[in-house]
C-alpha cells in the first residue's frame, strides 16, 4: 500500500530523513516513535505527497486517504459538522453522517460549534471525526491522542482501533501505549531514519 | 473593553454637527459665501420638486455605479490571474501601482482625448476603483492559510471546491472592505470628473454651475445629494454583508 525505499529528505541545509527504508502492506498498521522534530510527521507528508523526497522513492497504492494532521486544520468559517462534511462526497447530503462521526467521538452537543468556540481537545476530535469519516484505505495519524484528556483518551483509542481494521496505518505518536495498541510494527527514530522495536 | 451603545447617539451627532454648521453661519453672517443649515436644506426641498433633479442624480448614480461595479470585477479577475501567473503579476503589478500614483485630474484631462465626456466619469471612476480592489484581492489570496490549502490537496478538493471553502471566506474580508472603500472613491472621483468635464445631466455639472454663478446654497445641496447617495449606498453594502454572514453562520452556504 505504501513503500518508502531508500527515501532522503532535507529542508534547505537540514537533513530531515536518510535512507528510509519501510513498508506497509495493506491493513498493516506501524507506529512511528521519536523525539519531536525527528521527522515523523515529515514521513506521514511524504505519504500523503505534499512533499517530494530529496532522493528515493515513495510509492503510494491508496485508492482514498485520510490524513489528520497534528494541528486540527478546521475550516474557521464552517461548524464542527460542516467541516467533518467538508471531506465527504455528495454535499450537504453528507451532513448526517458526518453528524454520526461527532457523536461517535463525543461531540453531538457541538456538531453546530465553530472552531473558534471549541477547546483544543475538541478541536482534535473534530479533526479525527473527520479523518475518520472519509473511511480511507490509508489512514495518516499525526499524533492523534494529542490534547485528549485522560477520560477520552481510551475511548478513542478503542475508536481507533476498530476504524482502523481492514485499513493500512501510518500513525506518528510519543506514547509506546498508544503504539503498541494501535500497531502491529513500532518503529523509532535512529540517526536519520526509522528503525523497528522488538 | 467593549463600547456601549447608545441610544440615539446618530441624532445627537447629527444635531450637533447641524448646530455647528448654523453657529459658523451666523458668524460669518454671508448667505452667499457660507449658507446655514436651514438654506441649504430649503434648497435641497424645492430642487427634489422639480424632475430634473431625479433625472441628474440618477444618471450620475448610474454612470458611478457602473464604473464602480466594472472596476470591482476587472480588479477581482485580474487579481485572480496575477496570483496564478507571476508573468501576469510582473506585468500589471506596476501598472496599478502607476494608476494609484497619477493623480485623478491628470487621468480626467488624458481620457478626456479619448472619450467622450459622458462616459468619462465611468471610465474614470473604473481606473480609480480598479487598483484598489487588485491590491486589497491579492492580500487576501496571499492570506488564504497555507495549511487549510494543503487539507483540500490532501483530501483531493476540486479547484471549485477549493475556492469555495477555502479562498472564498479568506478573500470575503479583504473584497468587502475593498468595495467599501471603492464607494466613497467612486463618489469622489466620479463627482470630480463630472465637474471637469460638465457632461449632459451629471451632479458634477450642477456643482460646477453653481459655482460659476455663485449659488452657494446651490452647492451645498448637491453636495448634500452626494454625501447622502454616497451613505446609502453604503448602508445597502452594509445591510447586504450582514444578511450574508447571517445565511452563512445558518448553514445556508455550507460545504
Amino acid at each position: 500500500m505504501i513503500r518508502f525505499e531508500d527515501v532522503c529528505l532535507s529542508y534547505g541545509d537540514k537533513q530531515v530523513l536518510s535512507g528510509v527504508t519501510l513498508h506497509a502492506g495493506p491493513g498493516e498498521h506501524i507506529a512511528l516513535m521519536g523525539h519531536s522534530g525527528c521527522g515523523k510527521t515529515s514521513l506521514l507528508r511524504l505519504a500523503a505527497g505534499l512533499v517530494r523526497p530529496t532522493a528515493g522513492m515513495v510509492t503510494c497504492r491508496a485508492k482514498r486517504l485520510a490524513y489528520a494532521f497534528q494541528e486540527p486544520r478546521l475550516l474557521p468559517w464552517f461548524t464542527a459538522a460542516e467541516n467533518v462534511n467538508a471531506v465527504l462526497d455528495g454535499g450537504r447530503s453528507g451532513m448526517p453522517k458526518a453528524r454520526q462521526w461527532l457523536a461517535e467521538v463525543g461531540l453531538a452537543d457541538a456538531a453546530d460549534a465553530l472552531p473558534r468556540e471549541l477547546s483544543g481537545g475538541m478541536a482534535q476530535r473534530v479533526n479525527l471525526a473527520r479523518t475518520l469519516a472519509r473511511e480511507g484505505d490509508l489512514l495518516l495519524l499525526d499524533e492523534p491522542l494529542k490534547e485528549l484528556d485522560e477520560a477520552l483518551w481510551e475511548d478513542i483509542l478503542a475508536l481507533l482501533q476498530r476504524h482502523a481494521e481492514g485499513r493500512t496505518l501510518l500513525v506518528t505518536t510519543h506514547d509506546i501505549r498508544a503504539a503498541r495498541a494501535l500497531a502491529d510494527r513500532v518503529y523509532t527514530f535512529r540517526e536519520g531514519t526509522f528503525v523497528p522495536i522488538e | 473593553m467593549k463600547s456601549r451603545r447608545i441610544p440615539g447617539k446618530g441624532i445627537f451627532t447629527l444635531a450637533f454637527w447641524l448646530g455647528v454648521w448654523a453657529l459658523v453661519a451666523a458668524a460669518v453672517d454671508r448667505e452667499l459665501l457660507f449658507p446655514g443649515p436651514v438654506t441649504v436644506a430649503r434648497r435641497l426641498a424645492a430642487l427634489a420638486g422639480e424632475g430634473m433633479f431625479w433625472r441628474v442624480t440618477a444618471v450620475s448614480l448610474l454612470r458611478i455605479i457602473c464604473g464602480a461595479a466594472a472596476g470591482i470585477f476587472a480588479g477581482a479577475v485580474l487579481a485572480l490571474g496575477t496570483d496564478r501567473s507571476r508573468l501576469l503579476d510582473a506585468l500589471f503589478a506596476p501598472l496599478m501601482g502607476v494608476i494609484q500614483a497619477v493623480p485623478v485630474a491628470s487621468f480626467i484631462l488624458l481620457v478626456l482625448i479619448w472619450v467622450g465626456r459622458d462616459i468619462l466619469p465611468t471610465v474614470i471612476v473604473f481606473l480609480m476603483v480598479l487598483p484598489v480592489v487588485w491590491s486589497n484581492m491579492s492580500e487576501g489570496l496571499r492570506s488564504a492559510d497555507g495549511e487549510l490549502l494543503e487539507l483540500a490537496r490532501v483530501y483531493g478538493f476540486s479547484r471549485w471546491k477549493t475556492a469555495r471553502l477555502v479562498y472564498g471566506p479568506s478573500i470575503a474580508p479583504y473584497f468587502l472592505s475593498a468595495c467599501r472603500a471603492c464607494l466613497g472613491l467612486a463618489w469622489k472621483s466620479g463627482v470630480a470628473a463630472e465637474v471637469l468635464t460638465v457632461p449632459a445631466q451629471a451632479i458634477g455639472r450642477e456643482l460646477y454651475e453653481a459655482k460659476l454663478y455663485m449659488n452657494t446654497a446651490d452647492l451645498f445641496a448637491w453636495t448634500a445629494v452626494v454625501a447622502v447617495c454616497s451613505l446609502v449606498i453604503e448602508y445597502l453594502l452594509d445591510a447586504a454583508i450582514v444578511r450574508l454572514g447571517r445565511r452563512r453562520r445558518m448553514g445556508g452556504d455550507g460545504p
